[in-house]
């Protein structure tokens, strides 16, 4: 019933009358009339012909596949047609766990794998603001699907077709691809007799997991349906349902269960046998792969001339129809650092864009010490213009081993470029160049828009995060990190930063909720929040037990490292120093993590001189840690366990001609060591009002001799015990506080230092002995000597192998006598 | 098994995005066609996707204190307010490229002359505000019981403008919007 012939309120008999009581009932239905819309093209509107992508001006719709709809475009860069592929808008709503980026990408991976003239040719990929898309060849003919409704194919021309398709599949699955979905719409018959196999959006990796039941329910094979293993038998399967249709018609009830055999005249006996065992509903019972179905084919391949049967067959009139996909020439096949495509090899844009993802999927779930930045290089090799690679690749130079200068190219290149960029990239682009010229505000307001522009995509929450944490605003950082491990629950990094700031701020009861939630995941991923939760709680034997469990189960790095960590928080050194020795062998992907572990391991136990001779070797080993400010920064701080002003000055200065702004970070130690001057001459570089400025100025005035300045270093440093590389401020203030004679607020902050559960960072290898020694000091005088006892016994146990000259060791032994351990 | 039935046990099964798209795929094409009521065919769309979102979004929590359908209505309702107050919306005007271009966009969205029958109902259902839209379109168009129809404009968000939304109130409402109407059509001419 149409609205205008309803009763308006129910109550009014509706006639078509223009005056009278139904006048109004007429009216309002009139007024009240919202006939339904369809929803798939109300989303895919903005893709309507005349539409610009890029460079792609969207000239009509070709039809909507499974997973896309389908627009000839025109590139109007290289004047030709292709065949533009929208990730269907209307799947977002299902897009949960398989989000349309997460389809596209597999898309793309599979496919770029793929280069077979019976497999449809992709050429590129990218992300429109209506979402992903592909660009594959324009072919124009018409699917199988669209054949078959004039009825079925002669023989030789199914056999043919079949053939085909099959040997598409024994190509891709000879690359590990397996297409899932086959079925006749999925079949291409271009105009000049060729055949395409179209959209491999299902293909998964052999063994490499995917969506229990997502192909279409009338092709699928018993194993696939139960969501049971599927293996190339799967796609034999299909192809001989394929095949039946093919010969026998569409069937009737397409969704229905799938034939057994072929029944009915006119097919060779053979044929019929063949496609019985291709539809075997026993895996073991069909072909044992594309291949053996292949062959089988051939033997029953008619000896008419192929073209003549394939001319024959299509026919004139579906010159006409056009759909999707055709091939498109290398766009940026330019040869470069490497070599031109071998041949068969995907084209370069494609292979770029691969690298970008897996450089992506790295930087978002980095495992400690992978170097992420090798894929986003070998993309931008591939296609030095595509912006998103230099922004991954500035990104993660920010806090792996870049200069600033190097960061700043990279961005910039990517400003050049950033037409080619999304919405949201060339707004993370920005953010990144807001935040490398300083403008911080700035940028954490570009990273807070981009949060609320996509509140569902875990990245910016994370850098906002970041962006907060390295400006020491734990309080702010805080929900941003929550917010990327809610939306990531396995982000390794979001759980690391997130467990710190809870437990740097002493939030023990929030950090326990978390450690709860990352104790309730499966797998190794979780248990690094769980490890490192537990080591902010003060429970490193758990830290220690979650670490040896991620690694049991196959955790990375991240787990060993955990593992490394609770190991050397208990002082378990030994252990350490033999599982870092490989680690910094010559071919090890993470040398640096080797050495900085070593030269930390010599300064717990008080072989200061031998922890820097690591950090040479360092240098040494492998050269351009010398031009990397992460590497000067640790050195630095190492250096600082000496004691020695004018060598730390030194430190600073080389690390202030790469990246001021973190030689900056050093001036409240060097101002801690007395070095005032050149401690306000590198606070310069502080942003106002931040912990470090606010750490520098206390502590020098109270080195100027402030009576008031320790009391406020003491508020300072208990507001935000930690600082982001640096020494921690809770650090300096109890060391000058012991040092001042307040032994009771010593004690209160040292103690806090020594739960702090940074064991790797490089500060915490020489300030850990001092706090030992300070703390024994300080309970002595407080008339505390079991206390004192107990750590000058810790600080002997863990110097014993010390090197002999260091004045810390006689300091340490002359305490332990004072409290009566010698 | 009816729409709500079908949601239900799938959400029963865990299955939150197979009851999103069923309850889309159920109720979308009207929820589509209400929002292009209310904001216009351009912006429709957008403000679709924002209720599918939150559909989406907000299913696996849903109470069923109401039907699914007043539950669909309500987060469209309140996505179309969304959307309009948002201020990055009101800015971004679309620009036509051209003054023929807009002639032809204002022509071909209205489909009629000026001063026809039509183009008088649409500045008549221009007079009214969202609320009284929604009220027309659930009642009349959609057939909607009152006890629905307050549940699609009730909900948290009245509660906390301190409104009662409730039948016997819609139902007066409803009586005072006819009179309105009326009043109106008569002084255009549309009704005698």
């Amino acid at each position: 019933m149409g609205a205008r012939d309803r009763a308006a309120g129910g109550s009014e008999a509706g006639r078509d009358a223009p005056a009278g009581p139904g006048a109004l009932s007429r009216l309002l239905g009139e007024l009240a009339d919202t006939p339904d819309r369809d929803v798939h093209r109300a989303w895919a509107r903005s893709l309507a012909p005349g539409a610009t992508v890029g460079r792609f001006e969207i000239v009509r719709e070709l039809g909507q596949g499974g997973f896309g709809v389908v627009f000839e475009a025109r590139d109007r860069e290289l004047k030709r047609l292709v065949a533009f592929k929208a990730v269907r808008p209307g799947a977002r709503t299902r897009a949960a766990t398989e989000s349309e980026e997460a389809l596209l990408r597999r898309e793309a991976d599979a496919v770029a794998q793929l280069s077979h003239p019976n497999i449809v040719t992709l050429h590129d990929v990218g992300t429109c603001e209506d979402g992903p898309y592909l660009i594959l060849e324009l072919l124009r003919g018409e699917t199988l699907a669209q054949r078959l409704q004039r009825g079925p194919l002669p023989v030789r021309e199914a056999v043919r077709v079949a053939l085909a398709v099959g040997e598409a599949l024994v190509h891709a699955h000879g690359q590990g691809v397996l297409h899932r979905d086959l079925k006749p719409s999925n079949v291409f018959l271009t105009g000049d007799g060729r055949v395409k196999v179209l959209d491999f959006g299902l293909a998964h990796f052999f063994g490499a997991g995917g969506p229990a039941g997502s192909g279409t329910p009338g092709y699928m094979a018993p194993e696939q349906r139960r969501g049971g293993d599927e293996d190339a038998r799967t796609d034999v399967f299909a192809l001989g349902i394929l095949l039946h249709e093919m010969l026998a018609g569409p069937r009737k009830a397409a969704g229905g269960a799938p034939p057994r055999r072929l029944e009915g005249p006119g097919a060779p006996a053979a044929l019929g046998a063949l496609v019985e065992r291709m539809l075997d509903p026993d895996p073991a019972g069909r072909p044992r792969d594309a291949a053996a179905a292949v062959e089988a084919l051939r033997r029953l391949q008619p000896s008419a001339p192929r073209r003549l049967l394939a001319v024959a067959a299509v026919g004139a009139t579906l010159l006409l129809a056009v759909a999707a996909v055709a091939v498109l020439a290398l766009r940026h096949a330019t040869p470069g650092p490497i070599a031109g495509p071998a041949p068969g090899a995907p084209p370069a844009t494609v292979e770029a864009y691969r690298h970008l993802f897996l450089g992506e999927q790295c930087a978002a779930r980095p495992v400690w010490g992978q170097d992420c930045s090798v894929e986003f290089r070998r993309a931008l090799e591939l296609d030095p213009t595509l912006p998103a690679a230099r922004l991954g690749l500035a990104v993660w130079l920010r806090w792996y081993g870049g200069t600033v200068a190097q960061q700043r190219a990279e961005i910039a290149e990517a400003m050049r470029h950033r037409d080619r960029a999304t919405q949201g990239e060339r707004l993370l682009i920005e953010a990144w160049a807001a935040h490398l010229d300083g403008r911080e505000e700035d940028a954490i307001a570009a990273f807070r828009a981009i949060a609320a522009r996509w509140p569902g995509d875990p990245r910016a929450f994370y850098e906002l995060g970041d962006l907060l944490r390295h400006r020491d605003e734990l309080e702010e950082a805080i929900p941003a990190f929550e917010r990327a491990v809610a939306l990531d629950p396995e982000s390794a990094w979001a759980m690391a930063d997130l467990a710190e700031a809870l437990g740097a701020l002493g939030r023990s009861a929030d950090l326990r909720a978390w450690v709860k939630r990352w104790e309730a995941l499966p797998g190794p991923a979780a248990l690094h929040g769980v490890s490192l939760g537990r080591g902010w709680l003060g429970d490193v034997g758990g830290a220690a037990e979650a670490a040896r469990r991620a690694v049991a189960l196959g955790g990375t790095l991240t787990a060993q490292e955990d593992l490394l960590a609770a190991l050397t928080f208990s002082g378990n050194y030994a252990e350490v120093v033999e599982a870092s020795r490989p680690l910094a062998q010559r071919g090890s992907p993470v040398r640096r993590i080797g050495y900085y572990a070593l030269a930390g391991m010599d300064a717990y136990q008080g072989r200061r001189r031998a922890g820097l001779a690591q950090l040479d070797a360092l240098r040494r080993e492998v050269p351009e840690t010398a031009t990397e400010s992460v590497y000067l920064g640790i050195r630095a701080d190492y250096v600082l366990g000496d004691g020695d002003a004018p060598a730390v000055w030194a430190e600073a200065r080389a690390l202030q001609s790469l990246d001021p702004r973190a030689a900056a970070d050093l001036a409240p130690s060097l101002a801690w060591l007395g070095d005032l001057p050149h401690a306000a001459e590198l606070a310069r570089s502080l942003r106002a009002g931040s912990l470090q400025a606010e750490t520098h100025a206390a502590v020098a005035a109270h080195r100027r001799g402030d009576p008031a300045a320790l009391d406020r270093l003491r508020a300072v440093a208990e507001r935000t015990p930690i600082t982001t590389w640096r020494v921690a401020p809770l650090f300096l203030y109890g060391d000058l506080a012991a040092r001042a004679g307040r032994d009771a607020d010593a004690v209160r902050a040292l103690e806090r230092v020594e739960a702090l559960y940074v064991p790797r960072t490089m500060w915490r290898t020489w300030a850990h002995a001092r706090a030992l020694l300070l703390l024994a000091g300080a309970y002595e005088r407080l008339g505390d000597r079991e206390k004192a006892r107990g750590a000058a016994g810790r600080f002997l146990a863990e110097w014993t192998r010390a090197d002999p000259a260091d004045p810390l060791l006689a300091e340490g032994r002359a305490v332990a006598r004072r409290v009566g351990l010698r | 098994m009816d729409v709500d039935g079908t949601v239900r046990s799938l959400l029963a099964g865990g299955d939150a995005d197979g009851a999103s798209t069923a309850a889309i795929e159920a109720h979308g094409p009207a929820i589509l066609g209400y929002v292009c009521t209310l904001v216009g065919d351009d912006d429709g769309p957008d403000v679709f996707s924002m209720f599918a979102e939150d559909l989406w979004r907000g299913l696996p929590a849903f109470r069923w204190e109401c039907t699914l359908r007043a539950w669909a209505y309500r987060l469209a309702y309140h996505a179309a307010a969304r959307f309009r107050r948002d201020p990055y919306r009101r800015r971004a005007q679309r620009l036509p490229s051209s003054a023929a271009s807009r002639l032809a966009a204002s022509i071909a969205a209205s489909g009629m002359s000026p001063g026809s029958r039509r183009d008088r109902l649409r500045r008549l259902r221009e007079t009214l505000d969202a609320e009284d839209q929604t009220l027309l379109v659930l009642r009349v168009d959609k057939e909607m019981e009152w006890e629905e129809i307050a549940a699609v404009l009730g909900g948290e968000g009245a509660e906390r403008a301190g409104r009662q939304v409730t039948s016997a109130g819609l139902r007066k409402r409803f009586e005072r919007l006819k009179d309105r109407l009326a009043e109106l059509a008569r002084a255009q001419g549309l009704i005698d």
